[in-house]
């Protein structure tokens, strides 16, 4: 193919341009050139969707303030930067994914006045669900392309697709639009993009059973059960949703390699493409086909690199040594394409004289200066061999020598794993957690878990692409290098031929991927010690609380401990193994009460009491602060309310611990919240005097009593340890999970609470109340 | 004048090198040494426990007396060089230079032991062998009391109807607790003869812990015996509570400012009896009453920075600006109540039985010695920690009396610390560069507990660096090297403020005149601390402020401290160093104090008062 000349600046001057996926890695790429090497264009309209936190606006302001990608004109420009972002720059607030892009008025007329339109917007994620991918990926472009003409406009299209549209395949793949291709199933892209609509439907329908949803019902059950009725339900719907997900994305899968795609990306840009070049009728439209985007190469700096891509994630986990094998062949061809190239390519396929043609441009490395899995593995091991990462243990990381066995082997490794960690895993659940071997095969269990379904993540998602033979031709794109002025091949070039890849790697990717590992871990670091304490003067001035469940949060303790002390403390060490016995069997019951609901055990562990002589137990019980509870309170639990308390914040205890148990622990705290046992005659009844608080009672209890006293919850600490405590903590603006138990670890991760791993000074320990 | 202990006279034996001196204010002739007080009736049969409502009657409660066994001289020991002076006050403690020849030493190492080489030349200071005791204590005890120093006879203060208050030393004296029977029972039990033989009903005894922790049931049975426990337990024999509002009252302030505090129920009294141990120079005399019996307030007055940077040493009372302040609480409260003071000095016989090594010259050790040495040391590294602690907190030191005096309290105090001198006194030339020490696994803080990191530098930089009379131990400047292993360890019921201390206060600044004004008062008024501390038994709240003063000197008169053996993240949070070995230390201290510096090996426990010259 032979172009006329090309001039990027010629063509952008004075001209309206439409740019999606600004928010993403090549499209900010995109915005970023053009305020930095086309002051002529006219103006940008960029589509932004706006979060519930921030606006469109607000959003492109922050990336255009705050991202990597714009560091550079941030240095030299200053504070110009935003007047010339503010006169080039137009947001018009909306989703891809939206029917009709949750346009305005405004922005749906402003289309109408584009010229050139720039879509770089995707899902690229593999195992995206198969609405989202077809909503992004498909939809969108065609919605935006009807939209601009019935707005009048008719503008230059350039669609960023992606080389691997042409499926899994082997060989030379020609620049050919799309549906050219010689081999391959052949059918109908618009009755395909209906069926897989309904397919969605049908998956969304399913999961609305009764069946199912008792099945989600009694997941939800089964992991937060004591939390109560409002989260469960809420856990529920989250199951639900993740089960559609799920499905989804099998669903997207399945169709996708039924077709002859790797993924559902490729599959869904693939359809794109087609609906794209229908829906373009006699526009001029340019698909640009990039292979795997990595960081930039030259600008705007070296390594530039936006979040991690494909192929951080296994760079990363080998050089965590989390990867001893990798799942394909050393001489497989990794055909990777920096975003600058891409960037220069885009611009010069919108300035390009396409004559009211189509075009496809394959902007790709493997033809011209190929890159093999075995030279970038060396690179890499050279790489991390010189500049280790370090490790959690501060220590740095030795990387492993990858042998390329096979993805054959590996993955017959990872079953076998599998299955020995499914044995592990039913072990693990009949071994109590309360028991230290039962937590540590837990620990090791769910390492091991992580580490197995890392492996088998890394084979499905990236075992295809790396046993692919595939090359893209790309005479186009050498022809559309060749045509652009000799003024702007140095500012606008893509010629990758002069790619040297030692350099490319060992001075920019790798230094920036390092750096944003780094970053990655500090920010973890930040978050893990996310303040579990209050500064001196936090809150001055506002009234606050700071919430305290008692029994394993201030005290390794729970309600059973206390009982069986009061109980062995009454009796000789001979009398000690009738009781045991009498009581274990309970032991069970009460665990399985616990966790269903923490309410229901309370009220059924309580009547243990029943029958006992009060006030011989309330005398008892004053000894169990020296011989329970000190011996097994956190000493950080105290820094914690002594901070609270010097701040002013009113410390509340808040348990279903007992009366006469907690009032040692009175002067503690500004009020306690406990539980009473009935009494008849001076001998306990067994029963409750009231319903006791746990649960959701909890949180509705904590709001009742903040409104009482004009205090904001917003500003209120919460400390809890258990699941069932999980409504107290969400209901507080500083929530810290105090050595959570499974459930509630997990769903703190989730709900990004402060997490506190308070332990017992060396030294303390319960002793058992021989009689002396 | 005080009951002197005769020693045996034994072919070999030094003449003992006291005099009698007449005591202070003291108008009255001279008496024998030994009074010629009726020997206490023995029974047959064992006693059988009193009524619980009324006293002990006298026909029931004397103890039996403890054999008074000849004990072996230091004429015995051959060592390389000793330096003995020939005082008026003291029997001779040895100061050893170290050579080719010397044996490894044994050094303490928290709940163990380690023996090290020292460098030659290494100047080891040994305590001074155990001076015999009293041949008959119940017999010194009945001859102070009935001849006390510018005082009436205690027979002559009682009366029918009168309110007596008994307040005695707590579980801090002695160190290790001793044998039983403990001398506070057997005063305590003479008193209690003498009210009840006088008619006197209203009798109470307290534990004069000041913010000490509260001592269990089982330890005040310990100390004051069986007999007297389970008649005046719990309603007239409790711990004293310096936080109690309704009991705790203002009697004055003196010229300086300095609060006195007191139990109203000791104010109320007609007499109160004080029961003391002396065990090291900074115990008794007026500190006795004003600070055991008193206030977070009045024991402020002298227990801060300020006044224990003047302080040099505490075991020097003419030169601790802390027992000059503790004298005008005492003068004040003096003008208030009648205090009678009865004062005791212990010898320095801290270990039998198998631990009798600890306090041998190491070329000494017979095979036994060694013996019981391997084996000990083997059950403190192969044993669990508990066990451990049980085994080393179940020693019981076989003291003996050396000496009671009872009276007005400065002059039974004069008299007590002349008989405290004659034990423990060591004459040492000259100041060394590095001092060394084991911190063993007790202090007066920590009996049946932990010695946590904060104690430990207590004993470092606290007591151990200030066993001194004139000057330090070790050069200002100077480098202090302990031995302990420094575990983040505590005792979850005795230190809770401690922990805190260490979690969040010393963080902030090591500084004591900084952590006392920024953080003192938030922790001695804090609700949770006072409560432990009067229900629980907790140290008060702002007791680790105070361990960290007692260290305030030593920490500022040397250079750098460094812990052989410590846990080096412990070590550094209270700004100190670890080493692994005393060559390493030494290496560490090097660039202050060159490669070749004097070195000061403190071989303690037992505990003894270096004369330094």
């Amino acid at each position: 193919m032979v172009l006329a000349e090309t001039s990027i600046r010629r063509a952008f001057k004075g001209k309206t341009v439409l740019l999606t996926g600004v928010t993403g890695f090549l499209g900010s790429g995109v915005l970023e050139k053009l305020l930095r090497s086309v002051p002529e264009v006219g103006k940008v309209l960029v589509v932004v969707r706006g979060n519930p936190k921030y606006s469109g606006e607000d959003r492109l302001r922050r990336r255009i303030m705050g991202a990597a990608a714009f560091k550079g004109l941030r240095d030299s420009m200053g504070m110009e930067l935003a007047t010339l972002a503010e006169a080039k720059v137009e947001v018009l607030e909306g989703d891809l994914m939206l029917p009709d892009l949750g346009f305005d008025d405004r922005a749906k007329k402003r289309l109408g006045d584009v010229d050139i339109m720039l879509h770089c917007a995707a899902t690229v994620v593999f195992d995206a669900p198969l609405r989202q991918a077809l909503d992004t990926n498909l939809e969108g472009p065609r919605r935006l392309i009807s939209m601009m003409k019935a707005a009048g406009a008719r503008p230059r299209l350039v669609h960023v697709s992606t080389c691997y549209t042409c499926g899994a395949r082997r060989g030379v793949v020609p620049e050919v639009l799309p549906g050219m291709l010689p081999e391959g199933p052949q059918f109908d892209w618009r009755a395909e993009v209906a069926d897989l609509h309904a397919t969605c439907d049908h998956v969304e329908m399913t999961s609305r059973q009764p069946d199912r949803l008792d099945a989600f019902r009694r997941a939800a059950t089964n992991a937060i059960g004591p939390a109560g009725g409002p989260e469960i339900a809420a856990a529920t719907e989250r199951r639900r949703l993740d089960w559609v997900k799920k499905e989804l994305v099998a669903h997207g899968i399945a169709r996708s390699r039924a077709l002859g795609w790797n993924d559902v990306y490729n599959f869904t840009k693939a359809l794109a493409e087609r609906a794209v070049l229908a829906e373009a009728g006699d526009l001029e439209l340019a698909i640009v086909r990039p292979s795997i985007i990595e960081s930039a190469w030259k600008q705007p700096e070296p390594g530039w690199l936006d979040g991690f891509k494909v192929m951080e994630p296994i760079l990363l986990g080998y050089g965590r040594g989390e990867i001893p094998d990798f799942p394909g062949r050393a001489e497989g061809l990794v055909d990777i394409i920096p975003v600058d190239c891409v960037i220069n390519a885009v611009l010069a396929a919108a300035a390009a004289p396409l004559e009211g043609g189509k075009r496809v441009f394959q902007v790709s490395t493997g033809k011209r200066n190929p890159l093999l899995y075995g030279g970038i593995f060396t690179l890499v091991r050279d790489y991390f061999r010189a500049h280790p990462l370090t490790g959690a243990d501060g220590y740095p990381i030795v990387v492993p020598n990858w042998e390329f066995k096979g993805r054959e082997k590996l993955e017959a490794q990872v079953r076998l794993a599998g299955r020995a960690l499914r044995v592990a895993k039913s072990l693990s659940r009949v071994v109590p957690a309360a028991l230290p071997a039962g937590r540590t095969l837990r620990t090791r269990v769910n390492q091991l878990d992580k580490v197995i379904e890392q492996a088998r993540y890394y084979s499905d998602i990236y075992g295809d692409y790396v046993e692919m033979e595939t090359t893209f031709d790309d005479s186009n794109t050498v022809a559309l290098h060749e045509s652009l002025v000799p003024a702007e091949r140095e500012e606008f070039g893509f010629d990758i031929s002069g790619l040297d890849w030692y350099d490319y790697f060992m001075d920019g990717h790798f230094p920036a991927v390092s750096e944003m590992m780094e970053q990655g871990r500090q920010r973890r670091l930040a978050v893990a010690r996310a303040p579990v304490m209050p500064e001196p003067g936090d809150g001055a001035g506002r009234p606050a609380a700071a919430f305290f469940d008692v029994d394993g949060t201030i005290v390794r303790t729970t309600v059973v401990h206390y009982y069986l002390w009061l109980e062995l403390r009454q009796r000789s060490v001979a009398e000690w193994p009738a009781l045991l016995t009498r009581i274990a069997p309970e032991l069970l019951t009460w665990q399985r009460l616990d966790k269903k609901s923490r309410a229901a055990f309370n009220r059924q562990f309580y009547r243990v009491y029943k029958g006992l002589d009060a006030r011989l137990v309330r005398q008892l019980a004053r000894e169990t602060l020296d011989e329970v509870t000190l011996p097994l309170m956190y000493p950080r639990a105290v820094q914690a309310i002594r901070a609270h308390r010097r701040n002013g914040t009113r410390v509340v205890l808040l348990t279903g611990a007992l009366d006469f148990l907690v009032e040692p622990l009175r002067p503690l705290a500004d009020e306690v919240i406990c539980a009473r046992l009935a009494e008849d005659h001076g001998e306990f009844t067994g029963a409750l005097d009231e319903t006791p608080i746990a649960g959701e009672a909890r949180s509705a209890h904590m709001r009742l009593w903040a409104a009482e006293r004009n205090i904001d919850l917003a500003d209120c600490w919460a400390y809890a340890d258990s699941i069932s405590d999980l409504p107290m903590l969400a209901a507080v603006g500083h929530p810290v999970a105090v050595n959570p138990d499974d459930p509630l670890r997990a769903e703190s991760r989730r709900r990004d609470f402060a997490v506190a791993d308070w332990t017992l000074p060396y030294g303390a320990g319960l002793k058992l109340p021989v009689a002396t | 004048m005080s009951a002197e202990a005769r020693r045996p006279r034994k072919p070999g034996a030094k003449k003992p090198a006291t005099k009698p001196s007449p005591a202070r204010g003291t108008a009255k002739p001279p008496r024998p040494a030994l009074p010629a007080a009726p020997a206490p009736p023995k029974l047959a049969a064992p006693p059988t426990p009193p009524a619980l409502t009324a006293p002990p009657s006298p026909k029931i409660l004397p103890a039996p007396v403890p054999e008074a066994t000849p004990r072996q001289l230091p004429s015995a020991l051959r060592v390389a060089r000793v330096e003995t002076e020939t005082s008026s006050v003291t029997a001779p403690g040895s100061v050893v230079e170290v050579t080719r020849k010397t044996p490894p030493l044994l050094v303490h190492f928290g709940e163990g032991f380690k023996r090290v080489r020292f460098p030659e030349g290494t100047r080891v200071i040994y305590p001074p062998a155990p001076l015999a005791g009293v041949e008959d204590p119940e017999a010194a005890i009945a001859e102070a009391l009935d001849h006390p120093l510018n005082s009436e006879p205690l027979n002559a203060l009682l009366r029918p109807g009168m309110k007596l208050t008994i307040a005695f030393d707590d579980i801090s004296l002695p160190l290790p607790p001793m044998q039983l029977p403990d001398v506070r029972q057997r005063v305590i039990e003479q008193v209690l003869t003498r009210a009840a033989a006088h008619g006197v009903t209203d009798v109470v005894l307290i534990a004069a812990l000041s913010l000490h922790r509260r001592m269990t049931d089982a330890e005040l049975r310990r100390a004051v015996g069986d007999r007297v426990f389970d008649a005046f337990h719990p309603h007239r024999l409790y711990n004293h509570d310096a936080e109690d509002p309704d009991e705790m009252i203002e009697v004055g302030v003196t010229d300086r400012g300095e609060y006195v505090d007191m139990p109203k129920r000791a104010m109320d009294s007609d007499l109160l009896v004080y029961v003391n141990i002396n065990l090291v120079a900074m115990d008794g005399g007026h500190k006795s009453v004003p600070v055991g019996l008193g206030t977070y307030r009045s024991v402020r007055a002298h227990h801060n920075t300020a006044t224990l940077y003047e302080s040099r040493s505490y075991m020097d009372p003419p030169r601790s600006a802390i027992s000059h302040s503790v004298d005008r609480q005492g003068r004040l409260l003096a003008d208030h109540l009648k205090i009678f003071t009865i004062e005791t000095t212990l010898n320095n016989d801290t270990f039998d039985g198998p631990m009798k090594f600890m306090q041998k010259h190491e070329n000494k050790w017979t095979p036994a010695d060694r013996a019981a040495f391997a084996g000990i040391q083997k059950a403190t590294t192969t044993l669990p920690r508990r066990r451990v602690r049980d085994i080393f907190h179940n020693i019981a030191a076989p003291y003996q009396i050396t000496s009671v005096q009872a009276g007005e309290t400065e002059a039974t105090h004069a008299s007590t610390l002349r008989n405290f001198h004659r034990q423990h006194l060591v004459p040492v030339k000259g100041q060394s560069d590095v001092l060394v020490a084991g911190i063993a696994y007790l202090s007066p803080y920590n009996v049946n507990g932990v010695l946590n990191p904060i104690l430990v530098n207590t004993m470092a930089l606290g007591y151990f660096f200030n066993l001194y009379r004139g000057k330090p131990l070790v050069r200002e400047g100077g480098v202090m090297i302990a031995f302990h292993p420094v575990d983040y360890e505590w005792h979850p019921i005795h230190h809770p403020s401690y922990i805190d201390f260490f979690d969040t206060v010393l963080p902030q600044t090591k500084d004591p005149a900084e952590l006392e004004a920024r953080f003192e008062e938030d922790f001695a008024y804090d609700p949770w601390y006072r409560h432990l501390y009067r229900t629980s038994h907790a140290y008060h709240g702002v007791h680790p402020f105070y361990m960290w003063y007692w260290a305030a000197h030593g920490m500022r008169h040397v250079a750098r401290t460094i812990y052989v053996g410590g846990d080096p993240k412990t070590c550094h949070q209270m700004g100190f160093m670890s080493a692994t070995s005393l060559k390493d230390a030494l290496e560490m201290a090097s660039d202050i104090v060159g490669s070749n510096p004097s070195i000061t090996y403190l071989h303690a426990p037992p505990l003894f008062l270096c004369d330094v010259t």
